[in-house]
């Protein structure tokens, strides 16, 4: 009687174990990935944001699809893309750049969005503090935007007494782009010197700036943060070695590449953290109550070898402060 | 059969084995099994109770040194933080240059990388010099700072530590300010961004899963391993190991554990510990369920043991049980097979204890039993087979006596047949002869039957006395002497004067028997009696000079209807009853008999009596000679209701001499006598008479009418053993019909004589007589 049972058990268990493992494929999130640049040049930081969601637990084609949106450089098409991703169902959108943000806070109210960029989100009005950002949007701020003038500061102190600079921005990323020409320009007036804005949205305009510099004969150059732009370190390195002029950026990777110096985050840092950021919310969390993230260490690097290039003497106090010399 | 009763048994026992297994099983089992395991649990109880008290008061010393070694470390950060201003405030102000402050200013930057900015105040607490790293630099601002805490705590205290506050609401930061050692050296004051605590605090480990946190002295959050709770600016001063730890720190107390919910809601264990200058605290949680899970494991580890512990106590309750119970059992099944019969039943118990001992005497006892049981059956058939043996010779007997009583009644037949036809009277003569020859051979045979079938049927009680021997030998020749004389044989009998223990009547009986039997079977010679003293017995010999008797059939004279064949002589009158008469006897009254024979020279047959002591010698002792001829003219009363009997019987007596008046009553009997005036000498009467009158009735009445023991005997057909007590109570002899003239004769000498000797002496012996109807010597009187 017993033994009857028990076969019948096991019999009822072989059958439904198969089943309910056959109904059970759970359709693995997609996570929407919107950036105003193109695949190529940004590689190692997407590997970076992978790395980021891979630590709390996602891996992509295991158990998260990414759809990539790429702009290509082409700022207007970010609405478009975003839109396409709410319409993709996707479970969430990890938006890099000032203006694939706010393509994408325009495009939802709802999904989550997870921003990767260097402006001041509160200020945006995308958050309503950094410590509660309280909607459905949080992420990672670089804090680049303002550094600007603190890397002009920085530069001005290599270069001077010379004071004719110049800010090279990305005027289709327009809220950036604004946003760091108006703090460089009081910038430029407290250290009562020159500054020039040159627009550059590709790479015609790209070279028509660098034309302009020269002929200008700009003494530094402060590259703003952009999408564009940090696509394109190394062509901008070579650039403004090629004509000898004086530059600062954000990223470390521009001093390696043959700039003068570089002030800022670690390039990849925020992308790894927003990486992290979007798994803790596809993992549950809600992305109001994440805070608004900050990076904590800038560094400065200094290329002694450009420096001499370009007859500059480093003085002593900067290179006290820095924490890389390339020589 | 056996083995239907052992399914029965079986069956029965089952019925009854299940309840007095389930008892005796349950009680042993569950009594060993109750007993170890409240001694496992009790054990395993007692134990678990002492190492969760030990484990709880490590668990706590441990929580309290890890809160003590995190609030260390987070205090050595601080004290990194300030030990590294103080290299910039080594230099007194005045030589102090601007440049000079700068560069330290950087250096300190690069060398501390938690301090956002470094903001150096002259002596007088104006703004001298301002380095940040996120916004530019300010030379000389001159800002006057000289009441804000900063500058005067630090003047107060040499350094000041401001309390936490969180940039754009978010990373938590601190002042720290700190004067130089010289009087004048200015004071240095630093932003720490605190949120690279992070990098000391998330090293420290606390088991798996728990972690320390710092919270100041408002109960904020100020480092966390995960950052987000810090960066969201989390007040925990709702928590109740914060607000206690707040109490406390603030009296100067710390380092408590208690369990508390932790930030997220989870229940951990909790110490703190405070970091002595800040005000702040240093919480290490670990979440219960980990900080118990050893505790847990060995409870379970405990309770996995003690659960092979009961197991192992139970299968050895069961087992231990079950070795008790079995043998009992054996033994219960055993007895109750025994007890229904069953006795082949053995039991095998090898337990090597006392219940094999007991098995072994219940195999002994069935054995016992076996036995006893095998012997009672073959008792029973022996017995049975006695039983049937004698059934066989009763039948055989039956068959002889049939056969010997269908000789006479051929020659009646034939004798009738003869008297139908025309005979004259002297052929009739010679025939009545016959006839009654033949029918005084039945009737011996008849009463030789009637004396068997009670001496088998043990109705004859003998009665010893003791008497000498000399009066009974004397009777012997007196009766025998006419018939040898017939026969031409000499009888000699040789009188004794030894007295003997036995019953004299039956003794008698014997010897008539033995001596008739001598005589009748010698054809020439003599008989002899005599007797001889052998060690305190008596051998009374009677020896004759037959044929002998062969060896093989020394035993079989014994038996009833075995004769001899004996071809010369005629055998009439000899029945074959008298030695079978004679063996009954003897073995009654134990006196064995002898045979001792010589084939062709002759026999002896030798009774053994018990001599008894002599008494007294009288008159009786002596033989009276002529009591045979007393009879003649003597009147004889006979009263019967059946005419041809009457009839019979009385020409019989008047032939031998007797004066008979024969009456169908007792009235007419008395009649007649009145009628002749005479006196009667002896009454013969019928039991049985008209009008319910008995015999007894009728002699009583003749007694009285005359006045005197008229001497009388009694005659019937009945030979119900009631007749004859009744006859015995009243002394008087019962012959039962048909009677033979011989034995009447017999009867009729000895009540004559019996009366003549009452006055001499009592004689007892009537009722024996009486008993013994048909015993007699047959030749004498055979033909009247």
């Amino acid at each position: 009687m017993k033994r009857r049972d028990f076969i019948k058990v096991l019999c009822g268990a072989s059958v439904a174990f198969p089943l309910t493992v056959r109904a059970q494929p759970p359709a693995i999130p997609t996570l929407g990935y919107l950036h105003a640049g193109s695949a190529d040049r940004n590689s190692s930081l997407v590997a970076a944001f992978r790395q980021g969601l891979s630590e709390t637990g996602y891996v992509e084609g295991r158990n998260i699809a990414i759809e990539y949106s790429w702009a290509e450089d082409q700022y207007d098409r970010l609405s478009a893309l975003a839109a396409y991703l709410v319409r993709s169902n996707v479970a969430l959108i990890a938006a890099t750049g000032t203006s694939a943000v706010l393509a994408a806070r325009k495009a939802t109210s709802t999904l989550p969005i997870v921003f990767n960029f260097a402006s001041d989100p509160v200020e945006l009005g995308l958050v309503a503090s950094l410590s509660q950002p309280g909607r459905n949007i949080t992420g990672i701020t670089s804090s680049s935007a303002e550094l600007a003038p603190k890397q002009l500061e920085l530069l001005h102190r290599l270069v001077a007494p010379a004071s004719k600079f110049a800010l090279l921005v990305n005027p289709t990323n327009f809220t950036l782009a604004e946003f760091i020409s108006r703090d460089l320009h009081v910038a430029a007036r407290r250290l009562e010197v020159q500054l020039d804005v040159m627009p550059a949205s590709s790479e015609r305009e790209l070279n028509e700036a660098f034309a302009n510099i020269a002929k200008f004969r700009t003494s530094g150059l402060v590259i703003g943060a952009d999408s564009f732009l940090d696509g394109r370190i190394e062509q901008i390195a070579a650039l403004t070695f090629r004509q000898e002029v004086p530059a600062i950026y954000q990223f470390r990777e521009f001093a390696a590449a043959g700039g003068l110096m570089s002030y800022g985050t670690v390039h990849t840092d925020p992308y790894r953290q927003s990486g992290i950021y979007a798994g803790k919310i596809l993992g549950g969390a809600n992305p109001g109550d994440l805070p608004v993230q900050q990076p904590a260490r800038f560094n400065l690097v200094v290329n002694l070898k450009t420096a001499r290039a370009f007859g500059l003497e480093v003085p002593r106090a900067l290179l006290v402060r820095a924490d890389e010399v390339i020589e | 059969m056996r083995s239907a009763a052992r399914r029965l048994v079986d069956a029965t026992y089952a019925a009854g084995a299940a309840v007095v297994r389930s008892r005796l099983f349950r009680k042993y089992a569950v009594l060993f099994v109750a007993v170890v395991c409240s001694a496992l649990i009790a054990n395993s109880l007692v134990e678990l109770w002492f190492s969760y008290q030990d484990y709880k008061t490590l668990l706590v010393r441990t929580q309290r040194e890890q809160a003590a070694a995190a609030a260390e470390k987070i205090g050595q950060f601080i004290e990194g933080v300030k030990n590294e201003i103080g290299w910039m405030t080594q230099v007194p102000w005045s030589k102090y240059s601007r440049d000079e402050q700068y560069l330290d200013a950087l250096r300190l930057l690069r060398q501390v990388p938690a301090i956002i900015e470094v903001v150096q105040l002259d002596p007088a607490g104006h703004e001298y010099l301002r380095v940040s790293r996120l916004v530019m630099d300010v030379d000389g601002s001159g800002l006057d700072l000289s009441r804000d805490p900063r500058f005067t705590e630090a003047l107060a205290h040499k350094v000041y530590y401001g309390p936490a506050y969180f940039r754009r609401d978010s990373e938590p930061y601190m002042t720290i300010a700190l004067v130089g050692a010289l009087r004048d050296s200015g004071v240095s004051v630093v932003e720490v961004n605190l949120k690279l605590i992070w990098d000391v605090i998330s090293k420290i480990k606390v088991g798996k899963r728990g972690y320390a946190y710092v919270v100041d002295s408002a109960g904020r959050l100020i480092a966390h391993p995960d950052i987000d709770l810090v960066l969201r600016n989390t007040n925990l001063s709702h928590l109740a190991q914060v607000q206690a730890a707040m109490a406390r720190v603030s009296i100067g107390l710390g380092e408590q554990v208690q369990v508390a919910k932790d930030p997220q809601g989870q229940e951990v264990l909790t110490a703190y510990a405070p970091i002595a200058p800040l005000g702040w605290s240093v919480f290490i949680d670990l979440p219960t369920e980990e900080a118990y899970a050893p505790l847990h494991a060995s409870v379970l580890r405990s309770g996995v043991v003690l659960l092979a512990g009961l197991a192992l106590a139970v299968f050895a309750g069961l087992f231990l049980a079950r070795r008790m119970v079995v043998p009992i059992q054996v033994l219960c099944k055993g007895a109750t097979r025994i007890g229904s019969g069953d006795f082949e039943q053995r039991m095998s118990i090898k337990t090597g204890d006392e219940l094999e001992v007991l098995g072994e005497q219940f195999n002994r006892m069935a054995a016992h039993l076996q036995d006893s049981y095998a012997n009672l059956e073959r008792k029973v058939e022996e017995r049975t087979h006695q039983l049937e043996a004698a059934n066989l010779s009763k039948s055989r007997f039956i068959a002889a006596a049939s056969h010997d009583l269908r000789q006479p009644l051929q020659a009646l037949g034939l004798f009738v047949a003869q008297l139908r036809g025309r005979v004259n009277a002297r052929e009739r003569q010679g025939i009545v002869e016959r006839v009654g020859t033949a029918v005084g051979e039945m009737n011996e045979l008849f009463n030789a039957l009637l004396d068997i079938s009670k001496l088998d049927a043990g109705v004859v009680a003998p009665n010893f006395a003791e008497f000498p021997i000399s009066r009974l030998l004397q009777r012997l020749e007196t009766t025998f002497t006419g018939a040898a004389y017939e026969q031409g044989l000499r009888l000699r009998v040789v009188s004794s004067d030894a007295w003997v223990r036995s019953d004299k009547i039956l003794l008698e009986r014997i010897l008539l028997n033995v001596v008739s039997n001598a005589i009748r079977y010698t054809a020439d010679g003599g008989v002899i009696v005599g007797c001889r003293r052998r060690g305190g017995r008596l051998r009374i010999e009677v020896w004759d000079s037959g044929p002998g008797i062969p060896e093989d059939q020394r035993h079989k004279i014994f038996d009833e209807f075995y004769q001899i064949a004996k071809p010369e002589r005629n055998q009439a009158g000899a029945i074959g009853l008298g030695l079978a008469i004679v063996d009954r006897l003897c073995r009654l009254l134990d006196h064995p008999i002898e045979l001792t024979s010589f084939l062709g020279k002759g026999s002896r047959f030798t009774i053994i009596v018990p001599i008894a002591a002599p008494q007294f010698l009288n008159e009786a002792s002596i033989p009276r000679q002529g009591a045979i001829d007393a009879v003649t003219g003597k009147t004889v009363v006979v009263v019967d209701d059946a005419a041809l009997v009457l009839e019979g019987m009385s020409g019989l007596l008047r032939k031998w001499g007797f004066r008979v008046l024969a009456a169908q009553s007792c009235k007419q009997a008395l009649a007649q006598l009145a009628e002749g005036g005479e006196r009667p000498d002896l009454v013969v009467s019928d039991y049985h008479l008209p009008d319910g009158e008995t015999g007894i009735e009728v002699i009583d009445r003749m007694r009285d009418a005359f006045g005197m023991p008229i001497p009388a005997f009694l005659v019937s057909g009945d030979t119900s053993p009631e007749r004859l007590r009744e006859a015995h109570a009243k002394g008087y002899y019962l012959l039962h019909k048909p009677v033979s003239p011989m034995r009447l004769r017999a009867v009729l000498n000895q009540v004559l004589n019996d009366h003549s000797e009452q006055r001499i002496e009592k004689d007892d012996d009537s009722y024996s007589i009486a008993q013994l109807s048909g015993i007699s010597p047959s030749s004498p009187f055979a033909q009247p």
